[in-house]
């Protein structure tokens, strides 16, 4: 497997998740700043470097693209048309058409492709997930999802702000990932009014607010944002009872089961879904299991990411209307 | 508080005498759960040991019980559950006390509880979390089956304290400190429907193994566990606040101990272990509690920093530890 791009996520999840698993070797690590990648292969013990991600075509059979966003498009479309299967960080692309190309791509080099939005695999969404598919709350009713926090500038480079390298803001750039996981949990999403704080002062959003419905008849609240702490929780609520779990949590959610035995005698549960979390290596995991079998169960697929930026797209275009969302393509 | 049925087997077989005992529940409306699409039966497994010593359940009883229940709700599914003890794997105690037979026998699962899957719950009533069943969310009719012992410390040990056979941890001698807050919060979790105590020979002496058997002649049922066990516990001669997980109970719902209306003819004294050996074994659990408690404040001391650091909210330090990781990479 190649490494392109070594970011913070690359070295902080990806390179651990490699490391733990067995049937992955991390051949090759690419960064544009040439002694950087000599730097991250000389401390992670990895054969190769290189400054341009064309020289690891037919050195490698899968590729994790860990880019800003911008460059993920061009890059993982070079990749899969070469056949070398994609793993591409979040957000897919930055426009549909950069979409449409990666999607386009995978076809021509018959090459797998995977986007990253590995809080699918935090063990309570999983298991949210399972409760969901299980029908444990009845009818999903509604839902509110609040997550906020002040986030100051971090990254290598300044992709979170500069509309230049993300293309756009905090809906892009994070809110992927919570689009991804309603979608997974809920079906695809059927109306949507959005509202952000784009103006004169900013180029990019930093708080924004979508009341969204779902296929599967949910619809609620979903208030982002990158500047202020907000309540940080994510509630489900059916006909047959409710599960809540805080964001920054990846481990714990409170259950409530209308009929269950045990919610009768006890009322709501906090459960702990796993010991630790293991996201990144559990997405990993499922990518190879992608490649050799084609089974992307719980995966999030080139058109599962197709359809969230749909949605992002969408909502930077009606800027406080409803969004017009064209039918979803599931697979 | 809830009835409780107390019926004399006297010559008849298991089966007519179950079927009286099931007959008068159903009559005060009991079974009406029946209804429901799953029914989970838990049998007292503790040992390799035979029903006739009063320590395990009878297998004749449950299978009475599966076959009752059949004919009221022909296509219900059926579990018979336990779990792994810390000196024995299930699947073995099945195997030799001919429940593992039964099941195949009759289409009902054997559900090993140490090998399902479980969910992970922090109780206010203990200082750990505790794994529990995930069985236990589904909308099922849950039926106890239990023996009528006594317990070297718990004084006795009945329909509450079956229910410590539904978690799945085979470490269970670690919870035995704080067993009456255990009992107590599976008792919420897997809150039984209907209680069945098999009084026919109850266990007296050093139970709830190595006691002797003691002919009672008895069946008894209830709805509400604490109930069943306050009944229990007088027909073997004790008093409620003498049992710690029936006083601990009652004090934890806010109740009185009820005086049960029970026939003098019905009550037999259990021989248990002696005032001062049960005294000591008493000491025993408060010392370990205490060193428990102990440790616990110690480590708490000495990991204070830390936690102050870790209250720190995890967004701020995950950002700082980005900043100062970003920062690295650019002085480079």
């Amino acid at each position: 497997m190649g490494l392109i791009g070594c970011g913070y996520v690359a070295l902080s999840c990806h390179i651990p998740a490699i490391c733990h698993s067995p049937e992955v070797e991390l051949v090759a690590v690419v960064d544009a700043d040439l002694s950087w990648a000599q730097e991250v292969a000389t401390r992670f013990l990895v054969p190769r470097c290189c400054q341009d991600y064309r020289e690891v075509f037919g050195e490698v059979e899968a590729a994790i693209v860990a880019l800003p966003p911008h460059l993920h498009a061009e890059v993982s479309a070079a990749l899969l048309r070469q056949g070398i299967h994609v793993l591409c960080e979040k957000p897919m692309a930055t426009s549909v058409r950069g979409c449409q190309a990666m999607l386009e791509a995978s076809e021509e080099g018959a090459a797998r492709l995977a986007i990253g939005h590995q809080r699918r695999f935090r063990p309570n969404i999983t298991y949210l997930h399972d409760i969901v598919e299980r029908g444990w709350l009845g009818q999903v009713s509604s839902f509110h999802y609040y997550d906020g926090w002040r986030q100051r500038r971090s990254s290598r480079t300044d992709f979170l702000r500069g509309a230049g390298l993300a293309g756009v803001g905090h809906l892009m750039e994070y809110g992927t990932h919570v689009l991804d996981m309603l979608q997974w949990l809920l079906g695809p999403v059927t109306s949507c009014t959005y509202s952000d704080d784009r103006g004169d002062q900013r180029q990019v959003e930093d708080n924004l607010e979508m009341s969204m419905g779902f296929a599967g008849g949910a619809s609620g609240l979903v208030r982002l944002s990158r500047e202020r702490e907000l309540a940080n929780r994510f509630r489900l609520e059916g006909d047959n009872g409710w599960a809540e779990l805080a964001v920054n949590d990846a481990l714990h959610l409170t259950l409530f089961k209308r009929d269950a035995t045990l919610c009768s005698g006890y009322g709501a549960v906090e459960i702990r879904a796993a010991e630790e979390d293991r996201c990144f290596a559990e997405q990993l995991g499922r990518f190879v299991r992608y490649i050799g079998s084609g089974d992307a169960q719980g995966l999030s697929t080139g058109v599962d990411g197709w359809n969230t930026i749909r949605i992002v797209e969408e909502c930077y275009r009606s800027g406080g209307t409803e969004a017009a969302l064209p039918e979803a393509v599931r697979t | 508080m809830d009835e409780v049925i107390c019926h004399r087997v006297g010559t008849r077989d298991i089966a007519s005498a179950l079927d009286g005992l099931l007959g008068e529940a159903g009559g005060r409306g009991w079974l009406e759960g029946l209804q429901k699409d799953r029914v989970v039966i838990k049998p007292n497994l503790c040992y390799f040991a035979s029903h006739r010593y009063g320590i395990t359940t009878d297998p004749l009883l449950v299978e009475h019980l599966i076959r009752y229940i059949r004919e009221i709700r022909p296509r219900c599914e059926i579990s018979l559950v336990e779990s792994d003890g810390s000196d024995r794997r299930l699947d073995e105690v099945c195997e030799r006390l001919g429940y593992t037979e039964l099941a195949d026998r009759l289409g009902v699962e054997l559900v090993n509880v140490s090998q399902a899957r479980q969910v992970e719950i922090r109780p206010r009533e203990l200082p750990f979390t505790l794994s529990v069943p995930e069985l236990f969310f589904q909308d099922l009719f849950f039926i106890s089956v239990a023996q009528l012992k006594t317990h070297h410390y718990q004084r006795i040990t009945c329909c509450l304290k079956n229910q410590f056979g539904c978690l799945p941890t085979s470490r269970k001698r670690e919870l035995h400190p704080y067993l009456e807050e255990v009992i107590y919060v599976i008792n919420k979790v897997a809150a039984p429907d209907l209680c069945i105590v098999d009084g026919r020979v109850g266990l007296e002496g050093m139970g709830p193994v190595s006691g002797n058997p003691r002919k009672v002649g008895l069946l008894v049922a209830g709805r509400d566990p604490l109930t069943t066990d306050i009944a229990c516990a007088h027909i073997m001669g004790f008093g409620p606040r003498q049992v710690p997980a029936i006083a601990y109970a009652l004090e934890r719902d806010g109740l009185k101990a009820p005086r049960p209306n029970i026939e003098q003819g019905l009550v037999s004294r259990f021989r248990s272990i002696s005032a001062p050996e049960y005294r000591l074994l008493r000491a025993k659990i408060k010392v370990t509690r205490l060193t428990n408690r102990a440790e616990r404040w110690i480590k708490d001391l000495l990991t204070l920093p830390y936690r102050v650091i870790a209250a720190v909210p995890e967004g701020a330090v995950k950002r700082y530890m980005v900043r100062s990781l970003s920062s690295n990479l650019r002085v480079r």
